[in-house]
């Protein structure tokens, strides 16, 4: 069953010694079941702290934070792949099911299944330091989906690897987890990929990390990067990024 | 010259080997015509330390340091005379014995350490403060206290060796790549989960380092510890025939057990290792 995230005046604040640091301020936002949310914003505007606490890796949060149903299964997918390095790739995947209690000779034939699925089925017996970044990341989203998730998380998965890579892995992931209901959520600082990949563009910004507006994308699926819609799309959420901190460009957003 | 020192000059050839021409085979079990590579060169370096020890026993003196044959003549007449297995057998037993020690209390040390940061704040200084004692203070303060028998031996020489595999096992432990965990956490992977299969095996190298190095050292302190308090072993026999002044048979007793030693770096340790990192050959790709 898909899940629903509901985000109710959330805030977070990092403690240091010296100082306090507001990541978030005041974040009211539902996903809904089913959705695309992108998240989208500079350097140091917390979407990677949203993430987290909706992985429940940060409960340190003030405000309210649901998930509903609470049990609903979830999958993460990093910007660095985040594989066993003393496991294989069908290893990797195998691990996860492992965990939860599936036999290893049920969980290494489910995971050569899933690596078939992501195009690497002749490399299940490689360990993660032989294969490219690219293929790491397509293990990792083999991992992601072994777990059949109801709810997807990913910390700008595609910004690691190179423009042509990344650009063919969008594409896999469109095909791969939208073809069944589940809830995803998009970290990012492309503009384009957010608006590419989402149902909404939620633009944030930094000091304090809040959310300054919500676009939904109205383009049909499935979508093409030329799309001219979506560059549109990608031009307003330019704007409202610029008029928001004027001098973002410059700090790593990229257009 | 070492145990270590002495294995350092072949490792390094096999190291050189394993990331030659072989990489592209790297992970899939190696072509047989690289380890008959690797075991011509072990050989060449073999022979060519015993063309060097019988050239430097030709400089200082035969009396001083026997060549290699007279010293292999010795060792069979220790071997007649019927000591030779038993007191490479009861240092064995001694090494084993304060190796243990030393490894549980460095695994146990090492993880507190390299966990708890009050614990490390504490008591980190008082690693190095314990490296810096010297060995001979030590075992006279442990044989005075325990007894001079076997155990205070052990301990004695575990006690010495201890420093040294503790900082390995808290470097290893300091080590450990939070994201890893980070990632099991988000699927939901059972606590024990992740300690054996996320943490343990971040931490295995470092383990193994702590380990090799600790065994080499307690190989050497143990000779000190026997010549010091024990009427047995390797290390007694070595006292017993220096003050004979028979440098024959000083060295007769040593070099079985270098032998030893070396059987079980080649034999044990080093498949071991290659099977268990056999992930991190193929890194350099």
């Amino acid at each position: 069953m898909s899940a629903r995230l509901v985000f109710t005046d959330l805030g977070r604040t990092f403690q240091s010694a010296h100082e306090s640091t507001v990541a978030l301020k005041g974040i009211t936002i539902t996903l809904e079941p089913d959705s695309f949310t992108s998240f989208v914003g500079p350097s140091g505007c917390g979407k990677s702290t949203l993430l987290h606490i909706a992985a429940g890796l940060d409960t340190r949060y003030d405000g309210l934070f649901t998930r509903e149903p609470a049990n609903a299964t979830l999958a993460c997918l990093f910007q660095q792949p985040r594989l066993l390095p003393w496991q294989t790739a069908r290893g990797n995947v195998a691990f996860v099911l492992e965990a939860r209690g599936i036999a290893r000779r049920d969980a290494l034939r489910r995971a050569d299944g899933l690596l078939d699925l992501v195009g690497l089925v002749e490399a299940g017996g490689r360990f993660p330091a032989q294969l490219s970044g690219g293929m790491q990341q397509r293990v990792a989203l083999a991992r992601a989906l072994a777990v059949d998730p109801d709810l997807l998380l990913m910390d700008e998965p595609f910004s690691a690897l190179d423009e042509l890579t990344a650009a063919r892995l969008r594409e896999e992931l469109v095909a791969l987890c939208t073809s069944k209901a589940r809830t995803i959520l998009l970290v990012t600082h492309n503009i384009q990929e957010a608006c590419y990949l989402g149902d909404r563009v939620i633009v944030m910004s930094a000091h304090p990390g809040s959310v300054v507006a919500e676009i939904a994308i109205d383009a049909p699926r499935p979508r093409r990067l030329d799309d001219p819609r979506l560059a549109e799309y990608a031009g307003s959420v330019r704007d409202i990024i610029d008029r928001c901190e004027p001098t973002s460009r410059s700090r790593g957003v990229a257009a | 010259m070492t145990t270590a020192e002495r294995t350092a000059a072949p490792s390094a050839e096999v190291a050189l080997a394993d990331g030659g021409p072989n990489r592209a085979a790297a992970g899939k079990g190696r072509p047989s015509t690289d380890r008959l590579l690797n075991a011509l060169y072990l050989l060449a370096s073999l022979t060519l330390l015993t063309l060097t020890w019988q050239f430097v026993s030709w400089i200082v003196g035969a009396d001083v340091l026997p060549g290699p044959w007279a010293s292999v003549a010795a060792v069979a007449q220790s071997q007649r005379e019927g000591f030779l297995w038993s007191d490479m057998g009861i240092t064995a037993y001694r090494i084993a014995g304060a190796f243990l020690i030393a490894l549980a209390t460095s695994l146990v040390v090492g993880a507190l350490l390299g966990r708890i940061r009050i614990a490390e704040r504490l008591f980190g200084p008082w690693v190095t403060i314990g490296a810096s004692i010297p060995s001979l203070v030590v075992i006279v303060v442990v044989y005075l206290a325990v007894g001079i028998d076997d155990r205070a031996a052990m301990i004695g020489t575990a006690l010495i060796v201890a420093p040294a595999m503790i900082y390995a096992v808290w470097d290893g432990v300091r080590a450990i790549n939070p994201d890893l965990q980070e990632m099991a956490r988000t699927f939901a992977v059972p606590r024990h989960i992740i300690l054996r299969r996320v943490i343990l095996p971040q931490t295995a190298p470092f383990i193994f380092t702590a380990a090799r190095t600790g065994l080499s050292l307690t190989w050497r302190i143990m000779i000190f510890v026997e010549l010091l308090g024990r009427s047995s072993g390797v290390g007694y026999r070595i006292q017993y025939y220096y003050n004979l002044v028979d440098m024959n048979r000083v060295v007769a007793a040593a070099v079985p057990f270098i032998g030893l030693m070396l059987a079980f770096e080649f034999v044990v340790l080093r498949p071991i290792e290659r099977f268990v990192f056999r992930w991190r050959r193929s890194e350099a790709q």
